[in-house]
């Protein structure tokens, strides 16, 4: 019996279809720990919401129903206030510098706000820019947008769009194609790869690239049963971890183009926000920032001056 | 071991007479419970359950039911009824046929299936018992002709289903049309060849047709505000309810002067009641399919269909025999959740279309709504019919699953009635 | 006295049927509102449409045990039929016995998940936060009326006056 205590089982929970690449880098993760610490710790996965949505996943976690989890960071928001940080819109200007934000004292705020509820944060998983698929008309400067319906996941993300002028509404995603369809709502702000999985481009016309905010996925492990693992378990966990990020991070860019492709290729036409014109949207959006960092005081304006030194 | 418990005890406890709401839990509890040993696990129970509630598309349910509460209490029913028998009373099985004709044109209203059989059920079973249709034919009728809100779009199963398959959706709205309209076509006719339907009556006149159409204005303006509502781009199918349901109740307070608060208040009182019934169900029946898929149930007999070393037709039969299976016992969502992610690679290595299988698929899980013991438009019709019996109930759905197999069987045998709207589209 | 607690068991059951008829008042108009106010003036209020999943919730939770004491829950009657009535008394006490677990079980683990989110403060996902425990509190809460109405059932069964 004391191989069978030695011995782990693990769930692990997350959203994407199982057709999505990051399906498959997050089954090598699972893959990996098992071979490297030959069968000690198995981790049974259910994707694609099978088990728990992305509103479910971190409470799965928090309450140990499930020992690993990975979700949107929105998903995370009602436990930890800081996580909205991550969905500031135009707070870094490419997926670099968001990243080094990341590892810096900004993304550790967020880690240490996590772990005070549970959460041991293991890495932080690239899910590319947020853009606007829209269908009455293209928009190719925030006055487009002005009496636009926009559908967009909530949060910080409805203040961007009041921001730039336009209209948010949240439709549970349930909803999505079919409000799109029917011009219940005129645009979603969601990002490229889940525009095209989602089908939701066969509903509009109009593509704005123009990276409004780069929200990221988050793993987590119930501190718990991470704790309880043997330090050298518990070590390959956190290494396979990061290379899971590293997997998926070198995909994000290219999935992203090849889903921006795949919509043009659809019939959807496609407007790049040129870079001399990114600055008006930025100067729209800015608002927002001060926003939230009234909303959260202190630790808000200390996010913001931290994101403003990584410039 | 596991898989006799699974289903074996689910059997057992509605033998015994348990609701059929509290058999599902407590089947879900007894296998989490089994499998781990660990009582803190229902804590994810507790999570799931309430998940299965926390969605915008469920509020639908109980708006739904509100508005076909409110219709039937008052003057409103009645006169659709005389309109309906002065259309119709001179053909054979007229006001049936009318019955699901109306099921198909709800189907291309609401994505989900059940909300179509309550709501059509509360308006068109009392007035078909009343012209001397048998109660168990219009049951299984309305049970049936529900099924097709899967079908014909818009369908939130076929949206699922793309979301898990990168199939487009467009593509299954297409081609889930002819589909819904042979079944559409299969139940008409099985109405007027081989069911037991009143005898026609003399036609009345054109004249009197016209004043009874004129007198179900208000009934019959209804689908024309929600359907235009629904593609005029105002309103969801959800908020479609609660418009329709505002909209009866203020009818029956402008023509109908026995409508009260009093009335109003009754018809919300069995509102609850209605919503409770299959709401309850609709949790236990999530939390079954939550501890399943913990199990690793419904996996493993697909995996072990997919690894039996036959033709590829053949494993497609036994594949959708399977999910045919899981049909008696699971809900729609759980059973695409489970089944899709392991059936979808194997259909596409086998070469077959992902659209025509998406097709299949929706048409099994309606049969599924319709099968014993677990089939959530049985539970819908009978929680609007207090005097049905579950046996009754089952023994009307009878030949309607023999309808629904006959046109899933249609469409295996001829993909094109799938594909081809899809294919001239594109 | 047992009649007392009985008597008492219902009137707190019907109390919670009447809050759920309330809610399915409140989920009508607040989606129509939604509806009206967004077309005409471009937008709404967003807790319009957030507010009716919870009311759902509360409906779909609390007023499961006065609906269960009423006995209008969907019962598969396929056996019960062919069984002899004190057979039948002894299934209906058997399934009684069985169904506490399910209710047990719903009542210890909503009442750890909604604990835990009050403990940790988990806000809901709304425009307007909500504490999540509130609206997760109709879980432990419903299930905590099915384990006294599933007791009441079972006395009177063996009793013999049901
Ligand atoms: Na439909
Ligand atoms: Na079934």
């Amino acid at each position: 019996d004391a191989q069978a205590k030695d011995n782990y089982r693990w769930k692990m929970a997350h959203q994407w279809p199982t057709v999505h690449v990051y399906h498959r880098a997050a089954e090598d993760f699972v893959k990996r720990i098992e071979e490297r610490t030959r069968g000690r710790l198995h981790i049974d996965m259910y994707p694609a919401g099978q088990l728990f949505g992305m509103r479910e996943i971190p409470e799965a976690v928090v309450n140990g129903a499930i020992e690993l989890g990975m979700a949107a960071d929105v998903g995370y928001s009602g436990y930890a206030q800081t996580v909205a940080a991550l969905d500031l819109p135009m707070l870094a200007p490419d997926s670099a510098s968001a990243f080094r934000l990341l590892d810096g004292e900004f993304g550790k705020t967020v880690i240490d706000e996590l772990a005070a509820k549970g959460m041991t944060h293991l890495a932080w998983i690239d899910y590319g820019p947020m853009n606007l698929l829209t269908g009455s008309r293209p928009v190719k400067k925030p006055a487009d947008l002005e009496g636009l319906r926009i559908t967009v996941p909530g949060g910080l993300f409805a203040d961007a769009i009041s921001a730039l002028g336009g209209t948010p509404v949240t439709t549970p995603p349930a909803d999505h194609y079919l409000a799109l369809q029917r011009n219940i709502v005129d645009g979603i702000l969601v990002g490229p790869s889940s525009m095209s999985t989602r089908k939701l481009h066969e509903a509009q016309k109009y593509l704005t690239v123009v990276d409004i905010a780069r929200p990221v996925h988050i793993l987590t492990a119930n501190t718990h049963a991470l704790e309880s693992l043997p330090p050298d378990i518990k070590a390959i966990v956190r290494e396979e971890a990061r290379s899971l990020r590293e997997a998926v991070a070198a995909q994000t860019e290219a999935e992203n183009a090849k889903a921006i492709a795949l919509m043009a290729a659809g019939g959807i036409v496609v407007h790049e926000v040129p870079a001399a014109e990114i600055r008006q949207w930025r100067e729209k959006l800015m608002p927002v920032h001060a926003k939230f960092a009234a909303q959260l005081g202190a630790t808000g304006q200390q996010l913001l001056s931290l994101a403003a030194e990584a410039q | 071991m596991e898989h006799v418990l699974a289903f074996g005890g689910l059997i057992l406890l509605l033998m015994l007479g348990l609701p059929v709401a509290f058999a599902l839990g407590a089947t879900a509890v007894a296998l989490l419970l089994i499998h781990t040993g660990n009582l803190y696990d229902t804590t994810q129970l507790a999570i799931a359950g309430f998940k299965s509630i926390d969605s915008f598309v469920l509020v639908a349910l109980p708006l739904y039911v509100l508005l076909g509460e409110s219709f039937a209490a008052g003057s409103i029913s009645q006169r659709l009824y005389r309109s309906a028998s002065a259309l119709t009373q001179h053909m054979r099985g007229g006001l049936g046929i009318a019955t699901v004709s109306s099921c198909g044109v709800f189907a291309a209203i609401s994505g989900s299936s059940m909300t179509n059989a309550v709501t059509l059920g509360r308006i068109t079973i009392p007035e078909m018992r009343a012209r001397g249709y048998d109660k168990g034919l219009a049951a299984g009728l309305v049970a049936s002709g529900g099924t097709l809100g899967m079908l014909i779009p818009p369908s939130l199963a076929f949206i699922l289903y793309s979301a898990l398959t990168d199939t487009s959706v467009r593509d299954l709205f297409a081609a889930g049309l002819m589909p819904g309209l042979l079944q559409l076509a299969l139940l008409i006719l099985f109405l007027l060849v081989m069911a037991r339907i009143p005898a026609s009556q003399p036609a009345v006149s054109w004249n009197e047709r016209l004043s009874a159409l004129f007198t179900a204005g208000w009934a019959l303006a209804l689908p024309i505000i929600v359907l235009g509502g629904i593609y005029g781009g105002v309103f969801t199918a959800t908020e479609a309810a609660a418009v329709g349901a505002i909209y009866v109740i203020a009818v029956n307070f402008l023509t109908d002067r026995d409508f009260d608060l009093g009335a109003l208040w009754r018809s919300v009182r069995l509102t609850v009641e209605t919503s409770t019934r299959l709401l309850s169900i609709v949790i236990g029946s999530s939390l079954l399919g939550h501890s399943m898929i913990i199990l690793q149930i419904p996996q493993q007999i697909t995996a072990a269909v997919v690894a039996l070393s036959l033709p590829p037709m053949l494993i497609l039969i036994g594949l959708l025999l399977v999910l045919t299976l899981l049909g008696c016992f699971l809900d729609p969502i759980s059973i695409t959740l489970i089944s899709v992610p392991i059936i979808f690679p194997v259909i596409t290595a086998f070469g077959f279309d992902p659209i025509w299988f998406g097709v299949l698929l929706v048409m099994i899980l309606e049969l599924g709504m319709i099968t014993p013991p677990v089939g959530m438009n049985l539970f819908a019709i009978q929680s609007i019919m207090d005097d049905l019996r579950t046996t009754e109930m089952w023994r009307a759905a009878l030949p309607f699953v023999g309808v629904s197999a006959v046109a899933i069987i249609v469409v295996l045998m001829f993909p094109e009635v799938a594909t081809w709207l899809p294919g001239i589209l594109r | 006295m047992w009649r007392v607690l009985d008597r008492s068991l219902e009137m707190i059951e019907l109390f919670f049927f009447t809050i759920s008829a309330v809610a399915v008042v409140a989920m009508t108009l607040s989606v129509s509102a939604d509806v009206a106010i967004r077309s005409t003036a471009g937008s709404s209020p967003g807790w319009l449409s957030d507010f009716p999943t919870f009311f759902n919730i509360t409906l779909a939770f609390t007023a499961m045990a006065f609906v269960f004491r009423r006995r209008q829950h969907i019962v598969v009657d396929v056996l019960l039929l062919n069984l002899s009535p004190r057979a039948r008394r002894v299934a209906n006490i058997v399934a009684l016995c069985i169904a506490q677990v399910y209710f047990i079980a719903l009542f210890w683990g909503g009442t750890q998940v909604a604990w835990r989110s009050y403990e940790l403060g988990n806000m809901s996902f709304t425009s307007v936060e909500v504490p999540m425990f509130i609206p997760q509190a109709a879980v432990p809460l419903g299930a905590l009326l099915l384990v006294c109405e599933g007791v009441a059932q079972l006395a009177k069964a063996l009793r013999g006056d049901a």
